[in-house]
């Protein structure tokens, strides 16, 4: 008389699904109804990882990926600088993504610039940078015109900037050119009172909280891009702000895209930390 | 000037070419295989900042190896072990982000939009689903379940990728999925339960 034989085990019945399996162990999985439960178990966690949808990568992040990889071809084998704590200081993708944003945000900034003939601001705080043309009041003049680069900001439209950039070949940044000014949102004691605050407009005569260090303009590219990808967002941020909400610096990016329900037209809003671009906040800002 | 000849279409053409130095022939190599490198990247460090500073080590790697690139396997297969090995090595060296949400008791819900147009929350939830289910697993079970079901690579190609016996493939990819079923079905059945491999 003979014994039946042993269940097949999970090694055994993973194996029948690649493939991999004896040919009487996976004759045995098709006929046996706990093997062939199990089977099915194993095979849709294997179909929910081949179907669970990955974020797209942009176009400029994908090309500064492969610059920089291009380019430590031509350098000598070097160990990159590690921080005491073994993690890099500046992740390497968001220097090259970086550089061609820098790059793209420049050139757009200077075609711009020679057209309106107004001086545009290469940093986040919003504060121009005269030094080169006014000399020894170069700093209070900053300021000034500084304060004026939100209202210019908020007027201009945004689709036919972003389309400029690209129709004279620049690449496209995740930021179009008017957009690097960050407004100042005041403050806010809950992230609810500045989606509030945000419901129906991006508000441009909020009063300048004092004593904030601007964020660069690196950290401010560095989370539109990440945005942009994450939401496969087809559009540059148009607006952008930094508030302060129960204490905690966060930037404030509106997009142009269209909205998840129904395809329309609208304005998608992100809140986001600025060490690490974390999303705590995003909404859709429905017209009318 | 003459112009410069065409990028050759075939792989190992590609290759030669870019071993060669041809920089628009390494340049289509990247490119190629980059959606692959990133896919694994994104399983097996399961957030989108690690992901691409592993994608950025594994592309530069590759470039940097390319010349001892001698043909015996696959690209693809040399290709997701300097990905993997590059995503382990980030895992070590990573630092765990807070999460952060909304306040406790701010009564607004955050919305997620997604662009695709599909269903907000069913897109999303299988996504987060998946990348909360793989973060419970062991890295050397989730990179090996990532070869299997991500890069569809079989278990003698994983074991060259991980540097492990075939049989070792075997038994890490069957107790990562089985794992995961825990994680995904909610099932409460304690796996130890379950019939397991000889001893």
């Amino acid at each position: 008389m003979t014994s039946e034989p042993p269940p097949l085990t999970d090694e055994e019945l993973s194996a029948v699904l690649d493939g991999e399996a004896d040919p009487d162990i996976a004759a045995r999985a098709q006929v046996e109804p706990a093997a062939r439960a199990r089977l099915d178990e194993l095979r849709a966690v294997r179909l929910a990882l081949g179907r669970a949808p990955l974020p797209a990568l942009h176009r400029t992040t994908i090309d500064g990926l492969i610059a920089r990889a291009l380019d430590e071809s031509d350098q000598p084998v070097v160990a990159p600088p590690v921080s005491r704590s073994g993690h890099t200081a500046t992740p390497r993708w968001l220097v090259a993504a970086a550089i061609v944003a820098l790059v793209a945000v420049g050139l757009g900034l200077v075609w711009s610039g020679r057209d309106r003939g107004n001086d545009v601001s290469t940093t986040a705080s919003g504060q121009l940078s005269n030094r080169d043309k006014s000399g020894a009041g170069g700093g209070a003049d900053g300021k000034a015109q500084g304060q004026s680069s939100p209202e210019r900001s908020s007027g201009s439209p945004r689709g036919g900037q972003t389309d400029a950039a690209a129709a004279d070949g620049t690449p496209r940044s995740e930021l179009s050119p008017q957009s690097t000014a960050v407004i100042e949102l005041g403050e806010y004691r809950t992230l609810s009172d500045l989606r509030a605050a945000l419901k129906t407009s991006f508000p441009t005569d909020s009063p300048s909280a004092n004593g904030l260090e601007a964020p660069s303009q690196a950290t401010v590219e560095r989370c539109a891009a990440l945005m942009t990808q994450v939401f496969q967002l087809p559009n540059p941020a148009g607006h952008i702000g930094r508030a302060r909400v129960a204490g905690r610096d966060v930037l404030v990016y509106e997009f142009e895209a269209p909205s998840a329900r129904d395809g329309a037209a609208t304005t998608f809003i992100t809140v986001n930390e600025p060490q690490t671009c974390d999303a705590q906040l995003s909404f859709e800002r429905t017209p009318g | 000037m003459n112009p410069p000849p065409p990028v050759p279409l075939d792989e190992p053409a590609l290759i030669t070419a870019a071993q060669e130095g041809d920089r628009r022939a390494l340049d289509r190599l990247l490119r190629d295989h980059q959606p692959a490198i990133y896919a694994v990247c994104r399983r097996i460090t399961g957030n989108d900042a690690d992901a691409l500073d592993a994608t950025q080590d594994a592309l530069i790697a590759l470039v940097r190896g390319l010349p001892r690139f001698d043909g015996r396997s696959r690209f693809s297969t040399w290709a997701f072990r300097i990905a993997t090995n590059s995503c382990l090595d980030e895992l070590r060296r990573q630092r765990r982000r807070p999460l952060v949400g909304l306040p406790e008791n701010d009564g607004v819900p955050a919305d997620v939009a997604n662009h695709r147009g599909s269903p907000v929350d069913q897109r999303v939830a299988d996504a987060l689903a998946v990348d909360e289910a793989l973060a419970t697993l062991p890295a050397d079970f989730r990179a090996a379940v990532v070869l299997r079901d991500i890069c569809q690579l079989d278990y003698a190609e994983i074991a060259e990728v991980l540097e492990i016996p075939a049989g070792t493939v075997r038994s890490r990819i069957a107790r990562g999925r089985a794992q995961l079923v825990e994680q995904l079905s909610g099932n409460q059945i304690d796996p130890s339960e379950r019939p397991t491999s000889a001893p």
